[in-house]
């Protein structure tokens, strides 16, 4: 009786960095597929949508135990509601509010059975604004956890900023998060493939995480708040030293990590096994087999106060050879 | 909690008991959104995703279902009318709808809000409906006796205490309990931290009780507000009901239908009963009998078992290998159980013996 899930985009973005502007585009354009629209706010430019629900943004704690574990109860209601609906969605699209944080909307997706069994967060699409990013930026800590969660970052309105100034911008937004697809857009004119159906989220569908265009070299500003790594080795890695360690470190330190991913070159296993968290909300899956000779574990962090070197060693420690 | 094997996954467990009756409509490939029975006109009225009403006789044989009304807005939960007559109506639209016979009359409104919960008391003849944050309550005549949007969040249940004067409402947070007369008086506020997503006041008026996000469920008690945790399940509690002498609220949650022992001092310290274990099936609702000890649970493989809460046996009503039952209504003399799966099939089973 599975049917394949609906697929959710999740655009944020802050004030008036566009997220409208590219919602409407996806809407527009001519695909012919049917999407259902949740807003949290209702803006001055209107939504062009036969079906758009606008709720309050409630976020609920749970009591699991683990203190940063928070859903959204409005997405869980109605979610849960338009799925009974007769019509046939091709997908769903949630525009939150500038001042959101991602985390509890990624985190219902893990954790609410009725959402995951009906509908699977697709990618976070966050829309930047390129003329306003530098000052708010430390200002306002939501914008910076906005592009940590990103998947895709539409860097908006390009064409109101110089050269010097879109640098500046691209090379604090990797700093953030060197692992999102950066595309730089005027009025958000992305090409909706870049956009739409990434499967960001699909576990069975990862095999390689691919860290952004700029290399690797560029000094980290040791300033950053929030910050993005990427650990690997060629070593295979033993399930009980890595599955101790990394439920210790999130356990310890979910507050502070945003997102986590990894491919991991388990010894003596032929297929990858993949995972992702957001805070302390784990899931993972036995991936596509390995081509022959190409094994490599990779992992991923992006968050606060995280210390490259001090990972690096307990990552390295969790290998056979160790 | 413990499962207890009443049936097991080989073909041979999937047979009806021979205590029923079952009869059952092809599913249609639309969700079913309420199940409620309306006794006076001997029907059970369902409606669904597409906007559809429909009603299925529970006085002629087999499973015969004919169209009631197509509503322009989805319809999202359902209560009986005062008397048994009518059904009552929430809409996507924020709509009350009143149906009769096949007469649709919007009776109440909440502008720009989902109505997502409908409850209705009988002998105090007060109507209650949540949108958003807002309780509605109105009387026999339609006439608003309170309307009140002070809750921390959406509201996501709705139960009237046994004697009517008070009405408790679930949100993230607690329940606010207020009184029914449209005095105006502050509500009575109970407190437990998370999301309540489901609540039923006991028959014998004791105990409050609410299923939660977190697998558990919390119970007061109504006197001196104690407080109270059940918990263990593997599952969101989608679904829970007290049986009529107030004694047991079975719940949702678990691959057995669970009933908790509510006697003396409550639930705390006593395991609950258990019956009807499922082999990858977890049970969605519950619904307790009008009467006896007994209660039907509807699984995630479209199982219906009915079961004996103190015996802890259970019979099948209607076997599963298909979609999840999405609701379940009993007719007032406890003789016949209506259940509704996902795919909009309607399934009637007929006790042909006492369950008790």
């Amino acid at each position: 009786m599975d049917s394949p899930k609906v697929p959710v985009t999740l655009i944020t973005g802050y004030l008036g960095a566009g997220k409208t502007t590219l919602l409407n585009r996806i809407l527009t354009e001519r695909h012919g597929k049917k999407y259902a629209v949740i807003v949290n706010e209702f803006g001055e430019e209107g939504i062009d949508n036969e079906l758009v629900v606008d709720a309050d943004e409630e976020i609920f704690e749970m009591n699991n135990g683990c203190i940063c574990c928070t859903v959204r109860g409005d997405l869980i209601r109605i979610i849960s509601t338009l799925m009974k609906r007769a019509d046939e969605f091709d997908g769903m699209i949630i525009e939150t509010t500038g001042l959101a944080d991602p985390a509890p909307v990624v985190q219902t997706f893990f954790v609410d059975e009725d959402v995951q069994s009906k509908v699977a967060l697709d990618a976070v699409v966050t829309v930047v604004d390129a003329k306003h990013f530098l000052s708010a930026v430390d200002e306002e800590h939501e914008l910076a956890e906005q592009v940590a969660f990103a998947d895709i970052i539409l860097l908006n309105k390009t064409d109101l900023v110089d050269a010097d100034t879109l640098s500046h911008v691209k090379s604090k937004i990797h700093a953030l998060n060197k692992f999102a697809k950066v595309i730089e857009t005027v009025k958000s004119g992305a090409p909706l493939e870049d956009v739409m159906e990434r499967h960001a989220f699909d576990l069975t569908r990862i095999l390689e995480i691919e860290p952004g265009l700029l290399d690797e070299e560029d000094d980290h500003e040791h300033d950053e708040d929030i910050i993005s790594i990427s650990l690997t080795t060629d070593q295979p890695i033993e399930p009980e030293k890595f599955s101790q360690w990394i439920r210790g470190f999130i356990m310890e330190r979910g507050v502070d990590v945003l997102r986590t991913k990894g491919i991991l070159n388990l010894e003596g296993q032929e297929n990858r096994y993949v995972f992702q968290g957001v805070h302390m909300v784990m899931d993972s899956a036995w991936g596509a087999p390995w081509a022959p000779g190409n094994r490599s574990s990779k992992l991923v962090f992006i968050g606060r106060n995280l210390d490259e070197g001090e990972l690096n060693e307990a990552f390295q420690a969790c290998t056979v050879a160790a | 909690m413990s499962a207890q094997a009443m049936s097991n996954p080989d073909a041979g467990a999937r047979r009806v008991s021979s205590s029923i009756g079952l009869s059952e409509t092809k599913p249609i490939g639309v969700h079913p959104t309420f199940l409620v029975i309306e006794p006076t006109a001997g029907r059970a009225v369902a409606g669904f995703g597409d906007g559809a009403v429909k009603s299925l006789s529970l006085t002629l044989d087999g499973a015969l279902v004919s169209s009631v009304a197509s509503l322009s807005a989805t319809p999202l939960a359902a209560a009986t009318d005062v008397g048994g007559t009518g059904v009552l109506v929430g809409t996507d639209k924020g709509e009350l709808c009143r149906i009769a016979g096949k007469d649709v009359d919007v009776i109440s409104r909440v502008p720009d809000a989902w109505v997502e919960h409908v409850a209705v008391h009988h002998d105090a003849a007060r109507r209650a409906f949540a949108a958003r944050r807002t309780l509605t309550v109105i009387d026999a005549s339609g006439a608003e006796v309170m309307r009140r949007d002070d809750h921390p969040s959406t509201l996501s249940g709705i139960s009237f205490s046994p004697d009517g004067k008070w009405i408790a409402v679930a949100h993230y947070g607690g329940v606010s309990v207020w009184d029914t007369s449209g005095s105006g008086a502050d509500p009575v506020r109970l407190e437990w931290h998370g999301s309540h997503t489901a609540i039923g006041w006991s028959p014998c008026g004791t105990f409050i009780v609410t299923a939660m996000q977190d697998r558990e469920m919390h119970c007061w008690r109504w006197d001196d507000k104690k407080g109270m945790r059940m918990s263990g399940y593997p599952s969101k509690i989608r679904s829970l009901s007290w049986t009529a002498d107030g004694r047991y609220v079975a719940a949702s949650g678990a691959d057995t239908v669970t009933s908790w022992d509510c006697s003396g001092n409550g639930p705390s310290g006593k395991p609950p009963l258990e019956f009807g274990y499922v082999y990858n099936g977890i049970v969605m609702h519950v619904a307790a009998h009008p009467s006896d000890k007994v209660v039907a649970g509807g699984y995630s493989d479209g199982t219906v078992m009915i079961g004996n809460i103190e015996q802890e046996t259970a019979m099948i009503a209607r076997p599963g290998g298909g979609a999840a039952i999405a609701g379940l209504a009993w007719s007032p003399d406890g003789r016949i159980l209506v259940a509704a799966d996902e795919q909009g099939a309607l399934a009637v089973m007929r006790i042909k013996e006492a369950l008790a």
